[in-house]
């Protein structure tokens, strides 16, 4: 295989066009980034490429070397060398991380499957995507999203796939985790096999990708080394529009003047079987946006879910949280929206979204919690509190019945942010507010956030996305470990303090 | 109009199944008459059905309805006979059918306490009752029915109201129709068409026979409060919730272990309540009644479009799913289908029920 080619690939859903004319060419030993906004074209691309759209279904041509391709099924397509890293991981959690690189392929002696064999085998294809520390045995629901990651690439390498496409694989990955699939994916590259990138990072983008291509709309409207364009002209050929900024400006800091909003004292998370998280202390003024940096693992998810009543189940949370003057320990993240603390999960469609259910109820529901349980709703109160709550975001929307699932991830978002300030809490916790949202819906996002620091909502946002965090924080904590490392005035934030400090213990405990 | 169709699935197989029964009984299965007793014959499903599209909604099921019917009923024929306590005329049925509501509601408590504690599937919890009750059914009872209740409780299963109440009861349910249907706008209206129209047809022959059916006033009851509850009360939002992403309730600030406490609790007192009424009807309490009851309150929860995982369906829905068992079973009586036929014919009619459902919401 040197060279796949697509031709003026079509495809309708209904009467809806999702591609209207895509040429691509994917060439061995090279990266290929391909960019888009939600809903360009992107999946359905993959889907053709990947069997699971059979060939009759679309319209086009996909050929490698010149000779004709036809895929009937995805299957098909894995036996011609092509795999898909998925950004909705498709792992079994209740199997073991070597089962799950051996499904549907498992190696056998007299007639059973070798388990010894595949512990090697799993062994060395996690050596391999530089997960050395990860144990085969353990099963894969118990893993953190970015470890899954890791290993669904391990499970594409051992089906010796000649085209590996990833779609969004450093989404739920710290930098220090991307850094080292980033190399993993250079010696793919050296190994003279072709690589698809999707995503949504720039930075990755031009530190990695030999070529770039760029959807809009369904139609392919760039392609070309990544070498002849710039990150400007690049997202300006996404949205079709120019867009000076991937970031706004952010608004003078009012944080020195204002009061605490949130004090935590010694907060230390303690379970059965797992490292101690804690002692962790920290300060939040009125208006401000405190980051957490860290990579994956550190605990800093952990711990404010502990905070927030959800901790690990059997853990134990000791220490002191204060809103406003007032101490309190949460049993349940019901409590703790009592008390005026409110969280938004880092995976939205499983933290978050009721999927079935309408926007007005999705987003009603935290405020309702709030209060009593029998008493009667009203309709036009409720759907006049929807509408201005999802107005204020700017949620695009046919209409408030509409199930949340309609809409796209930059607009769930929206919603779920909807639901929070709808119960109007002091602190608000966002983790990971802007994973699996385009970069239109992110600058959105972004100015909103702004908008409530201004309007004096105290915000703590988690994010793996260091450029994000270092445009809209005032402060940016680093966790390694379970412990703070490093508490970062804006004047110093850069991206070598914050890993150094993600990485101090690490590298304190190798040492020892 | 597709939307329509596709959302009262429930209620236009019910009203096709009555058209073509009409024609097969040359216009008995319409009569006053039999429309009278078609509702008597849905009401015990229909409470229980009522229950169980709360719990269903929550993502859970509760196996154990058709003994706690039985250990309900046992518990008045306890009290009534082997206590004597018929000999109070109506203080002592009152204190019974209290009695009745008190252990179906403590079988609930039971239930809902084991599966929001313990985290224990409700499928297992509720399976573990069915058999308890039962065999507690048939302790307390030593195994045998007992028979004859006190005269007081017949009204309950064979009483009517007057012509009078009857007018004011029909006028007061369009009423709430209307209403709810006035708050639901467009939508609302297109939604509440079908169990309008039931409403008029039933009200119709009560007032042309011998007035609302007691029995059916129970049913009317349980579907209004349930509905509400569901419709109206964030106590129903957080059932959808929790059936739709129970992890999402959680952080969303949902009392996840309260509502599911709640709802088994509920679901327990409706058994008791269906208990009670079961006794009246039979004058009798059995510790073997109610076999299977769980299976039909689950199948019109079913039909009625309500998804077995959770997070999806209506009472009303339900309604109509507990209306179209009791019309088949009525339909099929009145044409002398033998009955081990209709048991064919009923699961049948459930499985191509539920497919067609089913591929008219893909659509």
């Amino acid at each position: 295989m040197r060279e796949v080619n697509l031709k003026n690939v079509t495809k309708s859903f209904g009467g809806v066009r999702a591609l209207g004319g895509v040429d691509l060419t994917i060439r061995s030993g090279r990266i290929l980034a391909l960019v888009g906004e939600n809903g360009a074209g992107k999946s359905t691309l993959m889907k053709i490429l990947s069997g699971v759209i059979p060939a009759g279904d679309f319209e086009g041509e996909i050929s490698v070397d010149g000779q004709p391709l036809r895929f009937s099924s995805p299957r098909e397509a894995e036996a011609a060398g092509i795999a898909i890293i998925h950004q909705e991981l498709s792992a079994f959690p209740s199997l073991t991380v070597a089962e799950n690189l051996f499904v549907g392929h498992w190696p056998r002696k007299r007639g059973l499957v070798d388990h010894d064999a595949m512990m090697l085998g799993a062994r060395r294809l996690l050596d391999r995507v530089g997960a050395v520390d990860l144990d085969p045995s353990v099963s894969m629901g118990e893993l953190s999203t970015g470890s899954q990651q890791l290993v669904e690439i391990a499970k594409a390498l051992g089906r010796e796939s000649r085209l590996l496409i990833l779609d969004e694989p450093t989404s739920s990955l710290t930098p220090g985790e991307s850094a080292s699939l980033i190399k993993v994916l250079r010696a793919l590259r050296e190994e003279n096999r072709a690589l698809v990138y999707i995503s949504h990072k720039m930075e990755e983008i031009f530190a990695l990708a030999d070529e770039v291509a760029v959807l809009r709309d369904g139609h392919s409207v760039h392609q070309s080394t990544t070498t002849a364009v710039d990150e400007a002209k690049l997202v300006s050929l996404m949205v079709g529009r120019p867009l000076d900024r991937l970031f706004p400006e952010k608004p003078a800091s009012v944080r020195e003047k204002s009061p605490p909003a949130l004090v935590v004292r010694h907060v230390h998370v303690t379970s059965e079987g797992k490292k101690d998280l804690g002692p962790l202390s920290f300060e939040l003024r009125k208006g401000e946006i405190l980051g957490f940096a860290g990579l994956l693992g550190a605990g800093r998810t952990e711990l404010f879910q502990a905070m927030l009543g959800g901790g690990p189940p059997g853990s134990k949370t000791s220490g002191a949280i204060e809103i406003a003057g007032e101490v309190f320990h949460a049993d349940d993240p019901r409590e703790a929206l009592d008390h005026g603390i409110a969280i938004v999960g880092e995976d939205r469609k499983r933290d978050s979204i009721f999927p079935q259910r309408s926007l007005e109820e999705n987003s009603a529901i935290s405020r309702l919690s709030l209060g009593s349980r029998f008493k009667p709703i009203s309709a036009s109160y409720e759907q006049a509190m929807a509408t201005t709550s999802l107005d204020r975001l700017r949620t695009r929307r046919r209409d408030l019945e509409q199930p949340i699932s309609d809409l796209s991830g930059g607009n769930q978002q929206k919603v779920v942010l909807a639901r929070v300030l709808q119960a109007a809490p002091e602190v608000l916790v966002l983790d990971e507010p802007t994973r699996g949202v385009d970069v239109g819906a992110k600058f959105e996002i972004y100015q909103i956030l702004f908008g409530l620091a201004a309007e004096g909502q105290s915000l703590v946002v988690i994010s793996s996305d260091l450029p994000e965090l270092m445009a809209l924080c005032d402060r940016i904590a680093v966790i390694a470990d379970g412990k703070m490392t490093a508490m970062l005035d804006r004047a110093s934030f850069s991206q070598e303090a914050i890993l150094t400090a993600a990485l101090t213990r690490h590298s304190r405990e190798a040492h020892a | 109009m597709m939307n329509l169709i596709r959302r009262n699935g429930a209620w236009i197989g019910f009203f096709v199944l009555a058209i073509v029964l009409t024609i097969a009984t040359e216009g008995s299965f319409m009569s006053a008459r039999n429309l009278t007793n078609l509702m008597r014959q849905t009401t015990l499903n229909g409470v229980l059905a009522a229950g169980m599209t709360l719990v269903i909604l929550t993502g859970g099921i509760d196996l154990s309805i058709g003994s706690l019917v039985a250990l309900a009923g046992i518990a008045v024929g306890f009290t009534q006979i082997t206590l004597g306590w018929s000999a109070y005329g109506v203080e002592g049925a009152l204190a019974s059918a209290a009695c009745a509501l008190l252990v179906g509601l403590l079988a609930g408590v039971l239930n809902g306490a084991l599966i929001a504690r313990l985290r224990i599937a409700p499928f297992v919890i509720t399976l573990g009752m069915m058999v308890v009750a039962r065999g507690l059914a048939l302790i307390v009872s030593g195994g045998a029915s007992l028979s004859p209740m006190s005269e007081v409780l017949d009204p309950l299963a064979n009483g009517f109201l007057s012509p009078l109440l009857t007018a004011v009861l029909l006028v007061v349910i369009a009423g709430g129709f209307a209403r709810a249907a006035w708050v639901g706008g467009r939508k609302g209206w297109a939604d509440l068409l079908f169990p309008l129209l039931v409403t008029a047809g039933f009200g119709f022959a009560f007032l042309t026979y011998r007035g609302f059916p007691i029995l059916g006033l129970f049913l009317v009851a349980v579907i209004g409060i349930t509905g509400f509850l569901m419709v109206k009360t964030t106590f129903g939002r957080s059932i959808y919730a929790i059936g739709s992403n129970e992890r999402a309730a959680f952080w969303a600030g949902v009392p996840v272990r309260s509502t599911v406490f709640w709802v088994y609790a509920l679901m327990g007192l409706l058994s008791g309540l269906a208990g009670l009424l079961l006794t009246a009807r039979l004058n009798g309490a059995d510790p073997n009644a109610g076999q299977l009851f769980e299976l039909d309150a689950i199948a019109a929860v079913v039909i009625g479009g309500t998804s077995l995982r959770g997070g999806q369906g209506s009472v009303i829905g339900s309604l109509a799913g507990a209306l179209t068992i009791a019309t088949l079973n009525n339909g099929m009586d009145l044409m002398g289908v033998p009955s081990f036929y209709q048991m064919v014919l009923k699961g049948v009619i459930i499985i191509v029920a539920v497919t067609l459902d089913r591929s008219q919401r893909a659509a």
